[in-house]
């Protein structure tokens, strides 16, 4: 029989594909580590807490760290009860397949829907239309809209993985439907929908293309008072800051310091999110 | 010389142990039954013959196991050259989703050596060893999917012969089959003892009587008894055996 | 039945989602479908000198003329220059600060030159002159015409097809890229990464696919254009090349997971069938498992199409925005969701460029959705 020999071929398949997975994640570090190597030394308390100066030139992003997160809150409490909702009647209520099967497959198509014609919808229906204006309200509908379809697969996934065996238990006991859905299947699966949703939000916090007509103004250092108002926001912020400054050089070290910013926060969600769902699985084994 | 012997081998999962201490050895051109209950290691042991346990975590062994003479589990043993020489069908037919040709040429092409006029040829030749040629000569580039379950499952044997092997692996061929196409196999089985050496599981001991020459019983990762088919059902020298055998456990 | 208000709450939420797609392909092609029956210069009036022998033309003649890449002879009128007069231009001919007066004495004097081309709002228009009738084409226009210049004045130019072919060139380059890598990544993540690193890699392809895309686009811009202009000796480094590289990077995570599950949902007799025919890792992954996953890699494909022609911000910022036709990947190059973020916030509501967009948006619209729809079609029905 013939002897072990080394497969030269084999090994270097296997090379390939490693390189090419480490090189992409390699990569990922590189853009991490370059913006937090270079927006580092611009982040302080002050330019965090304090609004724009002298054009956007100086000062701080206070204004649109607010105004992102007033417009992200906006559209994870509405998209997070919209979208656990309707997951909850996909998983628990829905009797009629053909419904069913027709919401999920709306739900597969429209999370395939480009993230700028979901903000020419915003324009269109909340700006225009209903006369909303650029305002935090639009924008944060925008976004809910934009965030439905993983919210509403996030939510059907948390209610279906609930053992069958404690709806019944409880069906068993004499409870209706919806008390075993509100007493037994919502508390067990809460924590896989509140993982959901600080996945959604790390999400929408860096989404640009839908608050650029919604929401988003290009200069405004004020603080907003309500929620019909515009407001600048981070991601929007860093892409003026690059793109249209009068002298692009000298705004850079703001706009190092206004992608850390919004990297930051967006990892912290995305991270938790990956955190708490790597918890669940240890725990559930599912 | 043995066409397979096993020196007392033991193996382990883990920490469980699948196999202890087992010796057994086969003359060429005969056929093996392994019988026991589900669990016992008459799987373990069928897979230890062509290395396919190397992949599951933990596999760990001891003894020596020969084919031929030669210690298949010395460092020096290619397994990917072992199994092109100890072919394998499993429980389930597992036919490729390509075309029936291109089912059974998969493990010819493997090799890189021979010419498309000689893949032909043993395609041929092992689909009529397989008794699956008249049924199939017509449409060969029809998908293997398409084919019965008890026509995969030979598909699957001529796929095995193509590549020539000595010794055949079966791992309860005919679980998942109807009885008319489990009788083909058996006939199959009967054939094909001619000019390989063949090892089966099977927990159906009518089966095991019809189709071996020796049977070897496993219990509990033991092999508690090993001997000739024709005394083994008649005339049993162990209680457990006798007690499989009629039927009262497993 | 039972179950009552409640459920009827929770019915409601689902079916939102109806009137979301309903909504957004409602107002969508409410504002974009008006851009194919109006023309962008209805409130003007087109004349030329009463000697002039010109009484109509096309929108494309009239702004090759006012280009001056064609002259009057060229569409047989008089052996005279071109003199445009419309309302961007007509600072040229009146001082800053003119009062109505003045600049319509102006016009009168400028309408006396034999080759002069007047573009103006009816009240402005001088007496004596002959009216000249310009077609415009409609859907021809939009989905014909090579040229990309909606705010041109007095006719503007509305082409769709720089835009479509800036977004080819992404999509392509994007796809060339994500799809062989992504199977590699795949690939590595089944058959060779070590248990304990499992996690932690699959943690790192979420933080990648969570990145905002204008962070991505930012680090394109300050690192990858530079490299781009140095490596390929450019006069500048946002191409199509460029856009396309970082697109299909962003992409890999969703096609590197939607392959990663379609072979570990191969079943495990069928992997053991070419292991035990003597086949070695290789063999058994490109020959079995690769063929075997052909429909879930064709779905993957699709679904990272669309998600790289609909991405915005990072083609915004790196493919340098030019909308002429590229006849190679080096070149600058504009997209359409790209052009929507640029030009939509600029464009006012209801006015003809405002429509051109929509329509955009809805081109852009169906295309995803034929992406994402073929995606759905060609699944893997077992899985």
């Amino acid at each position: 029989m013939p002897k072990v020999r080394k497969r030269w071929g084999e090994l270097l398949a296997t090379l390939l594909v490693s390189v090419v997975s480490w090189g992409a994640i390699l990569v990922l570090g590189g853009v991490v580590g370059f913006i937090a190597y270079k927006g580092a030394s611009v982040i302080g308390w002050s330019f965090l807490t304090e609004p724009m100066r002298e054009g956007m030139r100086k000062g701080g992003i206070a204004p649109a760290i607010v105004g992102s997160l007033w417009v992200t809150a906006v559209a994870v409490i509405v998209g997070g009860f919209i979208g656990t909702a309707a997951g909850a009647y996909l998983s628990e209520f829905a009797t009629n397949r053909r419904l069913k099967r027709a919401i999920e497959f709306l739900v597969t198509t429209l999370a395939g829907i480009p993230s700028v014609v979901y903000g020419l919808f915003g324009l269109a229906l909340f700006v225009v239309a209903l006369g909303l204006g650029a305002s935090i309200l639009a924008g944060g509908l925008t976004l809910a809209l934009l965030s439905l379809p993983l919210l509403i697969r996030n939510a059907q996934e948390a209610f279906s993985a609930v053992p069958a065996s404690l709806k019944e238990a409880s069906l068993g006991l004499g409870a209706s439907e919806m008390q075993t859905f509100l007493r037994i299947t919502l508390p067990i699966a809460l924590p896989r929908v509140l993982t959901g949703l600080v996945l959604a939000t790390g999400r929408v916090l860096g989404e640009t293309a839908p608050i650029l007509f919604t929401v988003a103004a290009y200069y405004l250092p004020t603080y907003p008072r309500s929620l019909f108002e515009p407001t600048m926001l981070l991601p929007y912020h860093l892409y003026v800051l690059i793109t249209s400054g009068v002298n692009v050089k000298e705004t850079y070290p703001m706009a190092f310091g206004t992608a850390l910013t919004l990297l930051m926060m967006s990892l912290a969600f995305t991270l938790t999110a990956a955190y708490l769902r790597f918890r669940l699985k240890l725990k559930y084994r599912v | 010389m043995y066409k397979v012997e096993a020196r007392s081998v033991s193996v382990w999962y883990g920490s469980y142990k699948a196999l202890d201490d087992v010796s057994l050895s086969l003359e060429r051109n005969q056929v093996l039954a392994l019988i026991g209950p589900s669990g016992c290691g008459k799987s373990t042991f069928l897979r230890l013959l062509n290395r396919m346990n190397d992949y599951i975590e933990g596999f760990r062994m001891e003894g020596k196991l020969l084919i031929d003479g030669e210690d298949i589990y010395s460092p020096e043993v290619d397994p990917v050259h072992l199994r092109r020489r100890v072919g394998m069908v499993f429980q389930k037919p597992t036919p490729f989703p390509f075309s029936i040709y291109e089912n059974v040429a998969y493990g010819l092409r493997l090799q890189n050596r021979l010419k498309e006029s000689q893949i032909r040829e043993r395609v041929e030749q092992a689909l009529r060893q397989a008794a699956l040629w008249d049924e199939v000569k017509d449409n060969l580039k029809k998908s293997a999917l398409a084919l019965s379950g008890g026509q995969q499952q030979r598909l699957c044997i001529a796929r095995a012969l193509a590549v020539r092997p000595s010794l055949l692996l079966m791992d309860e061929p005919t679980s998942a089959l109807d009885p008319i196409s489990t009788a083909k196999i058996e006939e199959l089985i009967h054939e094909l003892r001619q000019n390989y050496t063949i090892v089966i599981v099977t927990h159906n001991m009518q089966q095991a009587a019809r189709v071996s020459d020796m049977t070897a019983f496993f219990y509990m990762g033991r092999l508690i008894e090993y001997g000739r088919t024709k005394d083994f059902f008649t005339n049993p020298k162990h209680p457990e055996t006798l007690r499989y055998i009629t039927g009262r456990f497993g | 039945m039972r179950g009552g208000v409640g459920k009827r709450i929770l019915q409601a939420a689902a079916l939102t989602t109806f009137l979301v797609l309903f909504g957004l392909t409602g107002f969508l092609f409410r504002e974009g479908l008006p851009a194919l029956y109006k023309s962008p210069y209805e409130e003007l009036r087109f004349a030329v000198h009463p000697e002039n022998p010109i009484s109509q033309l096309d929108a494309g003649q009239v702004r090759a003329l006012v280009r001056r890449e064609k002259k009057w002879k060229d569409f047989g009128g008089p052996d005279t220059a071109v003199v445009a007069v419309h309302l961007a231009n007509i600072d040229r001919y009146v001082t800053a600060g003119a009062s109505l007066h003045q600049i319509q004495s102006t016009i009168d004097s400028l309408a006396r030159l034999r080759g002069v081309l007047l573009a103006l709002p009816p009240n402005l228009l001088p007496k004596h002159t002959k009216p000249l009738v310009v077609h415009w084409k409609g859907w021809k226009e939009i989905f014909f015409s090579t040229q990309w210049s909606p705010t041109y004045e007095p006719v503007p130019a509305v082409g769709f097809l720089p835009l479509l072919m800036g977004s080819l060139w992404v999509s392509v380059i994007g796809l060339l890229v994500v799809v062989p890598l992504g199977i590699a990544m795949a690939v590595y993540a089944v058959e060779f990464l070590p248990k304990t690193l499992y996690y932690p890699v699959k943690i790192l392809w979420e933080l990648m696919a969570g990145l905002p895309s204008v962070i991505i686009g930012f680090w394109g811009l300050v690192v990858v254009v530079p490299w781009i202009q140095k490596v390929f000796k450019l006069s500048a480094g946002e191409t199509a090349l460029t856009a396309g590289l970082l697109l299909g990077w962003m992409t890999l995570p969703l096609m590197a997971s939607l392959v990663e599950e379609a072979l570990r949902a191969i079943p495990r007799l069928l992997e053991e069938s070419s292991y035990g025919l003597g086949a070695t890792q290789w063999q058994t992954i490109l020959r079995l498992k690769l063929p075997y996953i052909l429909p879930s890699i064709a779905t993957a494909t699709l679904l990272a199409a669309g998600r790289i022609l609909g991405e915005t911000m990072v083609v915004l910022m790196v493919s340098g925005n030019s909308p002429v036709i590229a006849w190679t990947p080096l070149k600058p190059v504009r997209a359409l969701p790209a052009t929507l973020a640029a030009e939509l916030g600029e464009a006012p509501v209801g006015s003809y460029h405002y429509h051109t967009l929509f329509l955009l948006g809805v081109v852009l619209f169906l295309l995803t959705l034929l992406l994402n729809v073929s995606a759905y079609l060609v699944r893997p029905r077992h899985a």
